[in-house]
């Protein structure tokens, strides 16, 4: 993807996430004009970026936003719920085309449909404008449009010849090319090349600049430009001028430009009856009577007269395009009046195939519209030097008008003498007059001829030309940018490179990753060095080796660990990446649920790997809803209670050691351990006895029973029959673990812990039946060895006490289904691992405890992941693979 | 030769390369009363055809290919930059 | 025609766009310099002053007709500035014109547009006076 498309991306993202932040913080001060202007200011920006590339359903969308949000920010329309809905709306469809974008680089036309329906939908808030800024947008553009190709200039006979090409469907273009002073150089022959250009219907040689005297001619110089009228297909001509598209110039051309009667103004009362006679027959829709009348009209008609040649299109016309009436009407209508049809409000079809210019279309640099740009220029000085001479700054904005006039007479080969002349004058009398009475008497011999040519035209080749004396003086100039021009857009892309965008690097994730898996393989070599440090002891007994060997270690695994720790750094991301959906969400949620909420975010900038947070989206999702939907309670209810209105929930980030906490809070009506019990019991999931026996705390934990839920009615929001359980489990699968408190009345409060980071997991590793296991150390308690004395048996389940308190003991060998007892040491000591279970302690017999490593965890990959025995699979240092177990998955 | 020279008279071939440019130049600025007769010619390269915008010879003979006739004309007819 | 490169200061506080133009400019030869507001803005011009200014209109902190006025007060070699506007804003072309621009352009603007107005506004020898 090209990086300013990147770019683009990212920024819209960002600016996305701002609109929809600003949108609820006014939900908050909804009279907030700074929020307002902000709001404005972003959706404009990102409007602005999006109209340098060709999407336009999404500019479409943006640029009604942005009216909407300028009637807003202009205080013409005041903010409201539908407002920030619509605009919301319109957003999440702005960042489904950036998804689109982002992977196929385009966007699909069928979303033109709904991008219509969105703007309207804006569109359908924003209150027109009433003053004077109703003005055609057209109209203010128009000192920058570009038109005007001498097209008068072209022979009638070769004009009607492409009014035909048109007709057939074949799109005109007016081309000016402009070659290098030293193609002859390079062996080209630019005539040549003008020449074969396919659909060459006129062409004409123009001199650059006035011939010096034969003597002083550098024959070698090309200093002739070439128009060119073509008919045929865009492509073909970009084709043709692919290497040197720097040189040349191509407008589309609109056919009914050329229909320009010329000749002779004499006239006669008989073609007025003829104009009565045809205008009728057009009415009639005898389009062949009106062919004949016209036909026999010109027979006798001098062909040199103006109405011959009105006749002559008239006759094409009808000829090619006879279902042209209103064009047919204005020609004859031509006749009586002798002046040429005003074609404005009549589209000349077919009308060529919009172009499509892609973003970086190779631009052809400008030889004709100089002129026109520099009269826009000039203008434009004009209209500033006739502003009132107020403000401290009107010395500082004279010197610049003076300047830019400066440019352009040196543009038009004049010296800018008299303009510093003037510029004296207006500075000594803080006046813009002199500047301007100058510029007044400058214009007047310069502008006039740049009006259209005149309405009675000349025979052909005596017409007024238009003169674009600028255009001869810009172009003898070689400008700095001219000569660069051939080789920009091979540039652009090393540029893009080169250039330095900031001090924040932007990676792909992959290669991050990339590292991570590497730094995990060295981490997984360097524990071998402890094994060779062993062979090199006991198997070859070099003990002066085996230390080295274990110092070096110790370097090594130092090294191994801050490398680590660094890589680590790199995939640390903020809560926020997760938590920045949550205003939205709380806001839509509660509305659909009638309830009033104030989302609280505390701690967004709490740090954990990538991947950690990115788990943490959904459990998150979930639960916020069950508050929302279960916790909150409605307005009345909360009036009722004694509470606030507004419910307020609270998502808390915080860092404690290596875990990261997250706390979820609400104010709500707490969970009933009452009634947690009796459903339970109701859903089977605890016994009668259990039932009577259990803590209120123990209760409450219950909602993370599989199949467990809550809800009193299924509403559409969380409670479709999944409940804690799966946030649980979600949660489990990266290490973390649930804690939930509540109080009855007064609220609930969910604390999830994870682990900073996933990457390195450090395990015991254990043996039983001759197979070796890992536990995760965060799992585990304590290790123990009992003697076979201290284990009694209790309704058949094997136990013992420690510490005072009882803990069942089970044999790992009995969970994982080997059939082996487990074994005893020497003293008849059974090895058991204590481990934390579910708020619990068990002690699990094995047969022997090992090393405690740091592994890198890999998930069991496909099917096998479902087996929520393992936690995944290591890699250890001598080669071999350690299971880890998942001791929650083991009862 | 693409032109043949004669006294009062050039006489351009059916093609007629850049290499001539600079000799026409001479030899109209030495004859500039000459006639040029370019019936025979269907292509004159770019550097010709502005000496010839650039003289204004006279033209006794246009060329048969009437295409290439009506370029020769305009151009010399065309007045700069329009 | 001067030895050194024409300096061109892009004001706009949207990164692509800025990008845009200096993809644009620097590929024609220009030296291209960027600023995100009208305060940083005003700050490079003062240390050394640019022979165009392409100034965004709308900007956090300081607008492109304050940063223009402020510009406009200074005591430094004056050069031609053109508001990059929008099409909304273009209707407000005199209130551009009074905090001192000398031109204005609608977005989105084609390169060859962009080029052409630098060419012309440019070609100036000096280009300052």
């Amino acid at each position: 993807m090209n990086s300013l498309l990147e770019q683009f991306i990212l920024e819209a993202r960002d600016a996305l996430h701002g609109i929809a932040e600003k949108l609820m913080a006014l939900e908050d001060a909804p009279g907030s004009a700074e929020l307002m202007v902000e709001l404005f200011r972003l959706v404009h920006t990102l409007k602005g970026n999006s109209g340098l590339f060709e999407f336009p359903e999404m500019t479409r969308v943006l640029h009604a936003g942005e009216d909407l949000m300028d009637s807003v920010r202009e205080g013409r329309l005041a903010y409201s719920q539908e407002l920030a809905d619509r605009l919301l709306d319109a957003m999440d469809f702005v960042g489904m085309l950036l998804d689109e974008i982002e992977t196929t680089k385009a966007i699909h036309p069928n979303h033109s449909e709904t991008s219509n329906r969105l703007a309207l939908g804006l569109h359908a808030l924003t209150p027109v404008k009433t003053d004077a800024a109703t003005l055609p947008s057209a109209e203010l553009a128009a000192p920058m449009a570009v038109t005007a190709p001498a097209l008068e200039r072209i022979p009638e006979a070769a004009r009607i010849a492409a009014w035909r090409a048109a007709a057939s469907g074949r799109p005109l273009f007016w081309i000016v090319y402009r070659p290098d002073e030293e193609s002859f150089f390079k062996g080209e022959d630019p005539f040549h090349q003008a020449r074969q250009i396919p659909g060459l219907l006129w062409g004409s040689a123009v001199a650059r600049t006035v011939w010096p005297t034969l003597a002083l001619l550098d024959c070698y110089r090309c200093q002739t430009d070439f128009q060119l009228l073509v008919a045929g297909p865009r492509a073909e001509l970009d084709q043709l001028f692919r290497y040197m598209p720097e040189q040349v110039s191509i407008q589309s051309v609109d056919p009914l430009a050329l229909v320009m009667p010329a000749g002779h103004p004499n006239g006669g009362p008989v073609y007025d009856d003829f104009a009565a006679e045809a205008q009728t027959l057009l009415a009639a829709g005898d389009m062949a009577g009106l062919a004949v009348a016209a036909a026999s009209l010109l027979e006798i008609s001098s062909p040199a007269l103006w109405l011959a040649s009105d006749l002559r299109w008239l006759l094409a016309i009808l000829e090619t395009t006879p279902e042209k009436t209103a064009v047919l009407g204005r020609l004859i209508a031509a006749l009586t009046t002798l002046t040429a049809p005003d074609w404005a409000g009549i589209s000349a079809e077919p009308e060529p195939a919009p172009q499509t210019p892609a973003p970086f279309t190779p631009a052809s640099p400008p030889a004709v519209e100089d002129g026109l740009r520099l009269a826009a220029l000039l203008a434009a000085q004009a209209e500033i030097l006739a502003l009132p001479d107020s403000g401290d700054w009107l010395p500082g904005r004279l010197k610049s008008v003076a300047v830019t006039l400066a440019a352009c007479l040196r543009q038009q080969g004049e010296t800018a003498e008299e303009v510093e002349e003037a510029l004296a004058a207006s500075l000594e009398a803080s006046s813009a007059s002199p500047l301007r009475n100058w510029l007044e008497a400058h214009r007047e011999g310069q502008v006039a001829p740049l009006l259209p040519a005149g309405s009675i035209p000349a025979p052909a080749n005596e017409i007024a030309p238009v003169r674009l004396a600028s255009e001869i003086a810009a172009s003898a100039d070689t400008s700095p940018d001219t000569g660069a021009a051939a080789g920009e857009w091979q540039k652009f892309g090393r540029r893009m490179e080169d250039a330095q965008f900031g001090k924040v690097l932007k990676v792909d994730q992959a290669k991050v990753d990339l590292l991570m898996n590497l730094i995990g393989e060295m981490v997984v070599a360097k524990n071998s060095l402890p094994y060779l440090a062993n062979r090199a002891e006991n198997q070859f007994g070099v003990r002066e080796l085996a230390r080295e060997i274990k110092a070096q270690y110790a370097v090594i695994n130092r090294i191994a660990e801050e490398m680590q720790d660094a890589i680590m750094q790199v995939r640390m991301t903020p809560v926020s990446f997760v938590l920045q959906r949550f205003p939205r969400l709380v806001r839509d949620t509660s509305r659909k649920l009638g309830k009033e909420v104030d989302l609280i975010l505390v701690g967004e900038d709490t740090e954990a790997d990538k991947n950690i947070v990115e788990a943490l989206a959904d459990p998150l999702v979930h639960i916020v809803r069950n508050s929302l939907d279960h916790g909150l309670e409605m307005p009345e209810e909360r009036l009722a209670a004694g509470k606030p209105r507004s419910g307020k929930l609270t998502i808390r980030a915080m860092q404690e050691s290596d875990r990261v906490l997250i706390e979820i809070s609400d104010d709500g009506h707490g969970i009933d351990p009452v009634i947690i019990k009796r459903k339970a019991y109701e859903k089977g999931v605890i016994d009668e006895a259990t039932m009577e026996r259990i803590s209120d705390q123990e209760a409450i934990n219950l909602v993370f029973a599989a199949g467990f839920s809550t809800a009193e009615t299924v509403s559409d929001l969380s409670g479709r029959g999944v409940g804690m359980d799966v946030v649980q489990s979600a949660i489990d699968r990266v290490g973390g673990s649930v804690t939930l408190k509540s109080v009855v009345g007064q609220g609930t409060t969910l604390t999830l812990s994870l682990p900073l980071s996933m990457a390195v997991t450090n395990v015991m590793i254990i043996e039983s039946d001759g197979q070796i296991f890992g536990v995760p150390m965060d799992m585990v308690v304590e290790t123990v060895r009992l003697p076979r004395a201290d284990i009694r048996s209790i309704k058949r389940q094997k136990t013992t006490v420690l510490r005072g308190r009882i803990v069942p003991l089970i044999a790992l060998n009995d969970l994982l289904a080997v059939a082996a007892e487990a074994a005893v040491n020497a003293d008849d000591e059974f090895a058991t691992l204590v481990v934390r279970v579910a708020g619990e302690h068990v002690g699990l017999l094995v047969d022997d405890f090992r090393e405690v490593v740091d592994v890198i965890l890999k998930p069991l990959p496909g099917e096998l992941g479902r087996l929520a025995t393992y936690a995944g699979t290591a890699l250890l240092g001598d080669g071999s693979v350690l299971m880890v177990l998942n001791p929650k998955g083991l009862f | 030769m693409a032109i043949a020279y004669e006294k009062k008279k050039a006489i351009f071939a059916e093609q007629v390369s850049v290499e001539e440019a600079e000799g026409l130049l001479e030899w109209l600025r030495a004859n500039p009363k000459a006639k040029l007769d370019l019936a025979a010619c269907t292509h004159l390269h770019t550097a010709i055809l502005q000496v010839l915008m650039a003289a204004k010879p006279h033209i006794s003979v246009w060329p048969k290919d009437a295409g290439l006739a009506l370029w020769i004309k305009g151009a010399i007819e065309s007045k700069p930059g329009v | 025609m001067s030895l050194t490169l024409k300096r061109i200061l892009v004001v706009d506080d949207a990164a692509t766009v800025r990008m845009y133009h200096r993809s644009i400019l620097e590929g024609a030869g220009y030296a291209v310099e960027e600023a995100i507001n009208g305060i940083e803005a005003l700050e490079k011009a003062l240390t050394l002053p640019f022979d165009l200014y392409l100034v965004d209109v709308n900007m956090p902190k300081q607008d492109g007709y304050g940063f223009l006025r402020e510009l406009r007060r200074q005591d430094i070699p004056q050069a031609p500035a053109v508001m990059i506007s929008t099409e909304a804003e273009g209707r407000d072309r005199a209130r551009a014109y009074e905090s001192g621009a000398n031109f204005y352009l609608v977005k989105p603007i084609k390169p060859e547009e962009l080029l052409a107005h630098c060419r012309l506004l440019l070609n100036a020898p000096g280009g300052t006076l």
